[in-house]
């Protein structure tokens, strides 16, 4: 499989493609992916042979699919040792067991061109001054980032003039902050960080301060995290409406992605929606039979990418719950399947004479 | 009889445990009380749905309670009585509901007092059973029973745990290995002694040449179904392996008969059987990199064939409609599947005698117990190798 398989999606308009044209593409694309992962990495050609599934599909509920779990307890890679640029060791931000995510540098190199080709349908085709929401220590290390430190990397490029906000002890740097305020005071300026690092170090904090409007014309990406926050009650709302309160004049994206497809993340729109660009596609199964649910039936999201190409992420069952809205229709403007997402699956109580005690 | 809440109110419980209060044995208000349980079990229409419930009747029936009273009758002409042990202290599981009070009666029939632990994790069945034990415990016959009996419930506060394993005279605890190295850290008494109940493995032993000859496959399908549904395959009697005994072509074809047979009924469900996981996917696809095959039966029932089993593959098991299978030709060959943690053999296909040869020739060790394929789930008072009526009790020698 040629390395410029992806020419002909970074040719096409990110959110402009309907889905008649985008899907015998994509799935065609999907499809020399999953031969080319069947013949460079053992472990996908064992496990294709062994549950006994199809590498060619005609609809994308027919593509087999991998549990993205299964990074976590395996090194899962379709190119040799020697041609590993990077690797992803990333936690995500629920677990404490690392999904180990192999990548050439043409795959990264794809991965950072379609996010910005994303990205930038949001924030324009300048690079903005750039101020984010976490310490600089996060992405000491670079040959092995967390997730945090895999988000931050990948829009970095979309930046000028990074600004990290806050002191390795998760303090604001007041200084640095002020800077960027009065020398930023009427551009507009970008602001990423994950999201329950926003919240509990910059927003809650500042917002305690009572401090507000800060700036005069922002927008930020922010991703990651839900978890904690919903563990902490705080909902989506509240999150924008805190941000609007302590930034101003702000646009609020979040985004859905994960360490085992970066790249090809889904924005959410001004609607409250995620979309899915001409580089992804997401699916949604029952919990019970994981058949292929309708729309607006909520269940387990499997998501598509056409850019794992160095390792076999590029059809994945996550644990996160989901629903979709429409395709093409989203009031939006933009085309591509939309949808929101839920929460996590919860855990599965464990039944029979297991442990009945428990130190923790 | 107490069911406390509080962890505070421990100190209220009789802090020393006198042997003044002994009964004899067999202890016939016990009895009684079984008795009792089991009218209104079986009775009382409101208690019809619930399987285990009915089992749990059923197994302290009149005429069992006769088959325990004689076991626990001294042979006046022996050197030997029975005794209670005195105060007992039961740990029990979290999410088989029934499994206290299965442990609670024999300790009781053994005429012992009794402290037993309910999991917080426990379902609807373990409230309702719990409502009906007090209930009767209250009734004036059984006084002294309520006296000497409580059922306690607390989440991880270790000094209950010290409290009550220094006090009593044997301490039952219901699983996993982890929860039994987490307790045998709180000493009991050295005159006490601990009953144990570690992780469990259980299989199915088909003979193919039985299969083949069935008409219908209904009944060993509803049987298998008995066995691993109602604890979603995760009860440790219910079986994550099936073995199959035969000749190369009998088995291949008696296997395709019973797969056969169990996704049609899977199909003819109204109600999903079992649901398919991610947890179960992962398992599956997990195997399938290393190698093995995974045949999917219906909607979410999973054949994995091995060729060994290992403590790796049993730890990987999801149970919730996952088989591990293999085949023997001889049955002699079945001893290289048998673990250390062997439990249940639910077979289908011999005969009690033929079994009978194979246990004493030392074919089936270490297994447990062997019932027939529908039968995993009951409970008996000899378990995991062990006689609890003996575990309960003292021997006194006298000459």
């Amino acid at each position: 499989m040629d390395n410029n398989y992806l020419d002909e999606f970074f040719a096409m308009p990110v959110y402009g493609v309907p889905q008649d044209e985008k899907k015998p593409l994509f799935i065609k694309t999907i499809n020399q992916l999953n031969q080319h992962h069947y013949t460079h990495c053992k472990e996908y050609c064992n496990l294709i042979k062994g549950m006994n599934y199809s590498l060619l599909a005609e609809d994308y509920q027919f593509q087999p699919f991998l549990v993205a779990g299964l990074f976590k307890t395996l090194a899962l890679k379709s190119v040799e040792n020697k041609n590993v640029f990077k690797q992803l060791n990333s936690s995500g931000t629920s677990s404490q067991v690392l999904s180990k995510i192999y990548l050439d540098a043409c795959t990264a190199k794809m991965q950072s061109r379609a996010l910005s080709k994303i990205v930038q349908e949001f924030i324009g085709p300048q690079r903005l001054p750039m101020l984010i929401i976490d310490a600089p220590d996060v992405v000491k290390n670079k040959s092995q980032f967390s997730a945090r430190g895999a988000g931050i990397n990948g829009f970095f490029f979309l930046g000028r003039d990074h600004s990290y906000v806050l002191n390795n002890d998760m303090t604001i740097n007041e200084t640095v902050l002020k800077r960027f305020i009065d020398k930023y005071q009427d551009q507009k300026i970008l602001i990423f960080g994950f999201t329950y690092i926003i919240w509990q170090y910059f927003l809650s904090v500042l917002k305690q301060a009572g401090k507000g409007r800060l700036f005069n014309q922002a927008i930020m990406f922010h991703g990651g995290g839900w978890k904690k926050l919903t563990d902490s009650a705080i909902s989506d709302k509240h999150f924008k409406q805190t941000s609007y309160d302590v930034c101003g004049n702000i646009k609020v994206h979040n985004f859905y992605g994960m360490v085992e497809q970066t790249g090809s993340i889904y924005v959410e729109c001004e609607q409250g929606f995620f979309h899915s660009s001409v580089f992804s596609e997401v699916l949604i199964r029952s919990t019970e039979t994981l058949a292929c649910n309708h729309e607006k039936e909520k269940g387990l999201i499997q998501t598509m990418s056409v850019l794992p190409f160095s390792y076999p992420g590029h059809s994945l069952l996550t644990e996160d719950l989901g629903t979709i809205f429409g395709v093409d229709d989203c009031p939006c403007g933009r085309k591509g399947s939309y949808f929101k997402v839920n929460g996590r699956l919860p855990k599965v109580e464990t039944r029979g004479c297991s442990d009945t005690f428990s130190l923790k | 009889m107490m069911i406390i809440m509080n962890p505070d109110s421990i100190d209220t419980l009789p802090e020393s445990f006198s042997f003044h209060k002994m009964t004899s044995l067999p202890d016939e208000r016990a009895m009684s009380f079984c008795q009792a349980l089991s009218f209104q079990l079986l009775k009382d229409f409101k208690y019809r749905k619930h399987g285990d419930l009915i089992s749990l009747g059923f197994w302290i029936r009149e005429a069992r309670l006769k088959k325990f009273t004689s076991l626990l009758t001294s042979d006046t002409n022996s050197h030997c009585y029975m005794r209670p042990r005195g105060l007992v202290f039961h740990i029990t599981p979290g999410n088989v509901d029934v499994m206290f009070a299965y442990s609670w009666l024999l300790s009781l029939m053994c005429g012992n007092s009794n402290i037993v632990k309910l999991s917080q994790k426990g379902g609807e069945v373990q409230g309702i059973l719990l409502d009906l034990i007090k209930q009767l415990l209250d009734k004036p016959e059984f006084s002294r029973l309520r006296n000497n009996n409580h059922f306690i419930q607390y989440s991880n506060n270790e000094e209950i745990t010290r409290k009550l394993s220094a006090q009593c005279h044997a301490r039952v605890i219901w699983g996993g290995d982890k929860t039994i190295s987490a307790i045998k850290k709180f000493p009991i008494p050295p005159y006490a002694r601990d009953i144990t109940f570690s992780d469990r493995f259980s299989f199915i032993l088909f003979n193919a040449d039985a299969i083949l000859n069935l008409a219908d496959m209904d009944a060993v399908v509803d049987a298998l179904l008995k066995d691993n549904l109602i604890y979603s395959q995760q009860a440790c009697s219910s079986a994550r392996l099936v073995i199959w005994f035969g000749c190369k072509d009998k088995v291949k074809q008696a296997q395709e008969k019973f797969w056969y047979a169990l996704e049609k009924y899977n199909t003819d469900s109204t109600d999903l059987l079992f649901p398919i996981t991610v947890q179960k996917m992962e398992m599956a696809q997990y195997l399938a990199t290393r190698g093995y095959s995974v045949k999917q039966i219906g909607t979410g029932i999973f054949r994995i064939a091995i060729d060994k089993l290992s403590r790796e593959l049993q730890d990987l098991h999801t149970g919730n409609g996952v088989f591990y299978e293999l085949a023997i030709t001889s049955i002699n060959d079945i001893r290289e599947y048998l673990m250390d943690n062997v439990q249940t053999c639910a077979y289908f296909g011999f005969e009690r005698n033929e079994l009978d040869q194979y246990i004493q020739l030392g074919i089936m060790d270490p297994v447990c117990r062997l019932v027939p394929i529908g039968h995993a789930l009951d409970f008996d008072y000899i378990w995991d190798g062990t006689n609890l009526f003996n575990e309960f009790t003292r021997m006194v020698w006298v000459k």
